[in-house]
């Protein structure tokens, strides 16, 4: 199906919703220790908050193929966003990496199954923000109605 | 029906969806803050300034001291673990013979913080009066006379090993498991002070 320039708005502007959340749980992953507040590496929790944060993508958009790859988009940007934290004392500040592409691969050693697991919520949390919309036009249409009546 | 009109129309969930993104942002931001100042006091405290002596006191002891500083320029505060301090003299003649001087140690008890931006002076002072570690000092001494050098008991080459380890405001640093023993070593000061080398 057809993905048209307003569809793209509304995908990047819901994925900028829950990438931040997407964000802070993995640079959260890798640094539980200093970072505030942390969900301490527990996986359930950041499943369940990532379920959550699939909600907006599934409320907001109708169509599920959009839906989906909203949840892709803001997994991706989140990811990006995490790796420019992760790696924010030698971007914006004059500390100097000593193995490069190890403190890369470590990132993405430590991160890898946090991942797949976003993804796999954000699926979920499109399914329950689609019902949750759903519910809400019926009831939003059995008011219209009842409203009628009087 | 755009996308802004959209979100007007469903502004409750629109307006969570914002709040938690917003929330999230900055403790994104606060938490990378944290980062650079731990990266930056692992860089940047270091120990600095050791004066070393020893003093021959009227009764025939030792007066052996040092003084060092601990300087922590960071934005964050040290909790110090612990504070060792030996002193020995290293004989080489015949493979490595160490004679012990003295030694101290203090430990997590004691309750020691280095405040940021802040610098804590270290003093350890002992009297060496032990019949039995004066005589070997004494056997050095001599032997040393017989190898060309000479030696008093203020003069001897004592070595002193200085170590302080820490918690960079003692951020929780108990992990175990193998993978996660990288996040006690970010939140750790080890730094160490021997025969004149800062390490």
């Amino acid at each position: 199906m057809k993905i048209r320039r307003e569809d793209w708005i509304r995908m990047f502007t819901v994925a900028l919703f829950s990438a931040p959340a997407i964000a802070f749980m993995t640079f959260d992953f890798v640094f539980p220790n200093i970072s505030s507040p942390s969900l301490g590496k527990n996986l359930l929790a950041a499943f369940l908050l990532a379920a959550l944060f699939g909600m907006p993508s599934g409320y907001l958009t109708r169509r599920t193929d959009l839906a989906i790859v909203t949840v892709i988009l803001y997994v991706f940007i989140g990811y990006i966003l995490s790796i420019i934290a992760y790696s924010t004392p030698f971007l914006f500040y004059d500390f100097r990496i000593i193995f490069p592409d190890l403190y890369i691969m470590f990132f993405l050693n430590m991160t890898v199954i946090l991942l797949m697991l976003f993804v796999f919520a954000g699926f979920i949390g499109v399914i329950m923000g689609q019902l949750l919309a759903e519910s809400f036009e019926k009831e939003e249409t059995s008011q219209s109605f009842s409203r009628g009546r009087m | 029906m755009g996308v802004m009109a959209e979100l007007r129309k469903r502004w409750f969930v629109s307006m969570l969806s914002i709040a938690a993104a917003i929330f999230f942002t900055v403790a994104l931001i606060v938490s990378a803050n944290t980062y650079v100042n731990v990266m930056d006091a692992n860089a940047s405290v270091v120990l600095m300034n050791a004066i070393e002596g020893a003093e021959m006191l009227d009764n025939g002891s030792i007066l052996v001291t040092i003084q060092i500083q601990l300087d922590n320029p960071s934005d964050l505060d040290l909790s110090i673990s612990t504070v060792s301090w030996t002193v020995a003299i290293w004989n080489y003649t015949d493979g490595v013979n160490i004679i012990p001087v003295t030694s101290a140690y203090n430990g997590t008890g004691d309750g020691l913080t280095v405040k940021k931006k802040s610098v804590e002076t270290f003093t350890y002072q002992v009297i060496v009066s032990d019949s039995t570690r004066l005589a070997n000092i004494d056997g050095f001494i001599n032997y040393s006379m017989t190898q060309g050098q000479d030696y008093t008991l203020e003069t001897v080459p004592y070595v002193h090993d200085f170590r302080v380890t820490g918690w960079i405001a003692d951020y929780p640093h108990d992990y175990q498991t193998y993978r996660e023993t990288y996040l006690n070593d970010m939140a750790r000061i080890d730094l160490s002070y021997r025969d004149g080398e800062y390490l």
